[in-house]
């Protein structure tokens, strides 16, 4: 299976004029997770985000007889980890490279401060978060529906 | 079209291969001078003796050209399940084919294909002829199903993973041990494609909902509802357009479709219990 790698960025942050995506690029740096590596764990302190550069990522929680029980996997493109974003600012899942993994890694702290310091920015930054929650909703809600279930036909 | 098209020409069952707890791929041979070929996204009406006939895609290879005809069929009904349960050996009545294919000849350079559950049935006909025509610039194939084991035609996805003509990606609603795809609803990988709107057509078969959403990802993307293909099935009886059982608004499926465009689809999905 292939993992569409290429230069995929959200077009938000491709909008931005190159000052802002010097100040985005300012507050990140490059990291990288071998397989297995878990990158947060469900109740931890969430002061980060990540944009994925290639890779991909398990969330999981612990369900008691049925172990480690992913619920979803993010990749090229996505972002991973919201939870800084309100209190409590607790992971809600534990986060797993899968495969090896690329990402950019954004501290929220310091993300929160640049985009109250610009507003432009900030709006940008806003507008990749709810994209992202709002994409993740709608298909959680569709898989809800449980779609590909038997039917009774002829 | 071959023989009456309204009467079932029997065919022996000459290979049978179960792709999950529920589902099964027939290859049916058929009598000689028979088969006359069909396009990607043809169906046949299949009739299995005494219980009934169902509309059946036909998922074999176009190129494929030796008088036999591959069907996958999901126990669902009582005309499916005998159908599914039909052994080497024993014959079925088949007509057709039936309808208007995918048309991959007008389709554009890049090609998207988005299969739901046993829509994938509808589509690998048009993936193997997209694989053996070369024409295409690049090929994504996109499959959704409720877990790994339910995933069908398991050795071509092997195959198409491996492969360099065929860019896929599986994604299932539930996980199990040692799965190493993707976790999530088919439109998160759409959503992940990056691509030439202009350059693209996107070929959709899955439960209706799964088609919708996948449609407005791709115009999300800017595809045009005429480069977003969909397949639909509705109550398909005749086959040839003269009883009006898959009728859908001013469409009879089984002559006009079921392939249509979404531009044509979008409104008529949008009427409820049309």
């Amino acid at each position: 299976m292939n993992d569409h790698a290429g230069e995929y960025c959200p077009r938000e942050i491709e909008a931005l004029a190159d000052d802002q995506r010097h100040r985005l690029a300012a507050i990140s740096r490059e990291v990288q997770f071998a397989a297995g590596t878990v990158v947060f764990r469900e109740g931890e302190h969430a002061d980060r985000c990540w944009l994925l550069r290639s890779g991909r990522i398990a969330l999981t929680t612990r369900i008691p007889g049925r172990g480690e029980e992913t619920v979803e996997t993010l990749s090229v493109g996505e972002i991973l980890g919201v939870s800084w974003f309100r209190p409590p600012r607790q992971w809600q899942w534990t986060a797993t490279a899968v495969t090896s993994v690329t990402a950019a890694e954004v501290d929220a702290t310091m993300l929160q401060s640049v985009t109250e310091s610009d507003p432009d920015l900030g709006r940008a930054i806003y507008s990749i978060l709810a994209n992202t929650l709002l994409h993740r909703l709608q298909a959680t809600r569709a898989r809800l529906l449980d779609l590909y279930a038997r039917e009774h036909v002829r | 079209m071959f023989g009456d098209q309204l009467v079932p020409t029997p065919c022996k069952v000459v290979a049978r291969r179960d792709e999950n707890s529920d589902t099964s791929t027939l290859t049916l041979a058929a009598p000689a001078q028979w088969f006359p070929g069909f396009r990607p996204g043809q169906f046949m009406m299949v009739y299995a003796r005494g219980v009934g006939e169902i509309p059946l895609s036909i998922s074999g290879d176009p190129a494929h050209a030796d008088h036999t005809v591959v069907h996958t069929v999901r126990a669902v009904g009582a005309v499916s399940r005998a159908l599914r349960d039909a052994s080497v050996g024993d014959v079925v009545g088949v007509r057709g084919p039936f309808g208007k294919g995918w048309d991959l000849d007008s389709a554009k350079d890049d090609l998207i294909v988005v299969a739901g559950g046993v829509g994938l049935a509808a589509v690998r006909s048009a993936v193997l002829e997209a694989q053996s025509c070369g024409r295409f610039r690049r090929v994504v194939l996109s499959v959704g199903a409720r877990r790994p084991s339910d995933l069908l035609y398991r050795p071509d996805l092997d195959a198409w993973s491996q492969g360099d003509l065929v860019d896929l990606e599986l994604s299932v609603d539930v996980t199990e041990p040692d799965w190493p795809g993707h976790v999530g609803f088919v439109t998160q990988s759409l959503n992940r494609l990056v691509l030439e709107p202009g350059r693209t057509t996107v070929l959709l078969c899955g439960p209706e909902p799964m088609m919708r959403m996948s449609a407005r990802t791709m115009l999300g993307k800017g595809v045009g509802r005429k480069n977003i293909r969909v397949s639909l099935e509705r109550n398909m009886q005749c086959g040839t357009g003269l009883c009006g059982h898959c009728q859908l608004g001013e469409l009879l499926l089984c002559r006009d479709g079921p392939v249509v465009d979404y531009g044509v689809a979008e409104p008529l999905l949008a009427v409820k219990e049309l």
